[in-house]
């Protein structure tokens, strides 16, 4: 019996997380000459009736991992940190150039030769989850 | 409500119609002479340092140049720019690309050195001329050029801080007068035009 439950107690999460959250084209843009620092992009999908809440990022090229956003008024342009990023149920978020960004900082040596990173996100009551990232050289 | 920010604000907003206003004007006159004249009173001479040495506007007359300000710890906005100021030459015949400056100002100058910026700009040009300055050249400068920035702290962040800053392009003639801003220079094609009538 006791096994039958716990059985089906971890069927049951193992499917919800399964179901939880799905990360689409992921990239991290290659840090600049000279920059210790630089951004991460990607679509958030939430196919869930609950909303996803992102609220941390580890990984293992750079020291610090936070959610920023950009936005523009009257020609100034502004940065700002986010404690968290809300995906609806049922809809996608993108992190994307100009927008809402994972910030990359204290980025190690070897990122800016490497073709992939990893990075582990921490959705609010989920699991880690470790996610690919292809490192681009773009702008 | 009535805060210093607020007012800088609302002064920016009153010049940027003020001079739209004032450009429309003499656009519908038609002459160039007087499109230069509303310039007149932004501009002018400053003193920066370039990696090889102090720098000022002295050195940028003989070629018409183009300006922007920005910071080197900026992940999109600043490369971005830099980058559509490189690929908004295109527009123009190749072999006038070099009677062209291009000049990338930071205004972080907590963060930003001569070195610095000048290993940012040769990422996306090998001719970008990069240049910092101490915090009285900076405020100088920006006072100036009449771009806003401001050092914002980012209380839990290990940025420590960003910096909120005018994002414009200004294009100035060969003798180091401000002919033109423009928000954006691939999109406009007043940027274009411009800029054959700089290089004349
Ligand atoms: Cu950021």
């Amino acid at each position: 019996m006791k096994v039958i439950s716990l059985f089906l107690l971890f069927s049951l999460f193992s499917g919800l997380d399964l179901q939880a959250q799905v990360i689409e084209d992921a990239w991290i843009k290659k840090p600049l000459p000279g920059l210790k620092m630089t951004a991460a992009y990607m679509l958030i999908v939430n196919p869930t009736d609950k909303e996803l809440v992102l609220e941390k990022i580890t990984g293992p090229d750079a020291l610090y991992y936070e959610i920023h956003t950009h936005k523009s008024e009257n020609g100034i342009m502004k940065m700002r940190q986010l404690k968290s990023i809300k995906i609806a149920p049922k809809s996608k978020h993108e992190l994307k150039p100009m927008g809402d960004h994972i910030m990359v900082m204290q980025t190690n040596n070897e990122l800016p030769n490497k073709l992939k990173t990893t990075m582990t996100l921490y959705f609010k009551g989920q699991k880690p989850k470790e996610i690919n990232l292809e490192v681009k050289k773009s702008l | 409500m009535k805060s210093p920010i607020f007012k800088t604000v609302l002064l920016a907003i009153l010049f940027g119609a003020t001079l739209a206003g004032v450009k429309t004007y003499y656009q519908y006159q038609g002459s160039k002479s007087e499109t230069a004249k509303l310039y007149q009173n932004i501009g002018g001479d400053f003193s920066l340092t370039h990696i090889d040495g102090p720098f000022d506007l002295q050195r940028l007359k003989g070629k018409p140049s183009v300006l922007y300000f920005g910071f080197a710890s900026c992940p999109d906005i600043c490369p971005l720019s830099l980058n559509k100021l490189v690929k908004a030459f295109d527009a123009i015949e190749p072999e006038l690309h070099k009677r062209v400056q291009k000049v990338f100002i930071s205004v972080d100058y907590k963060r930003d050195d001569a070195k610095k910026v000048h290993e940012y700009g040769k990422y996306f040009a090998t001719d970008f001329i990069s240049l910092a300055g101490t915090e009285e050249q900076i405020k100088d400068i920006t006072k100036k050029y009449a771009v806003h920035f401001e050092f914002v702290p980012l209380e839990n962040s290990a940025m420590k801080y960003t910096v909120d800053h005018t994002s414009r392009f200004f294009l100035l003639d060969k003798y180091g007068q401000v002919f033109n801003s423009y928000s954006d220079i691939i999109y406009d094609g007043q940027f274009k035009l411009d800029l054959i009538e700089v290089l004349k």
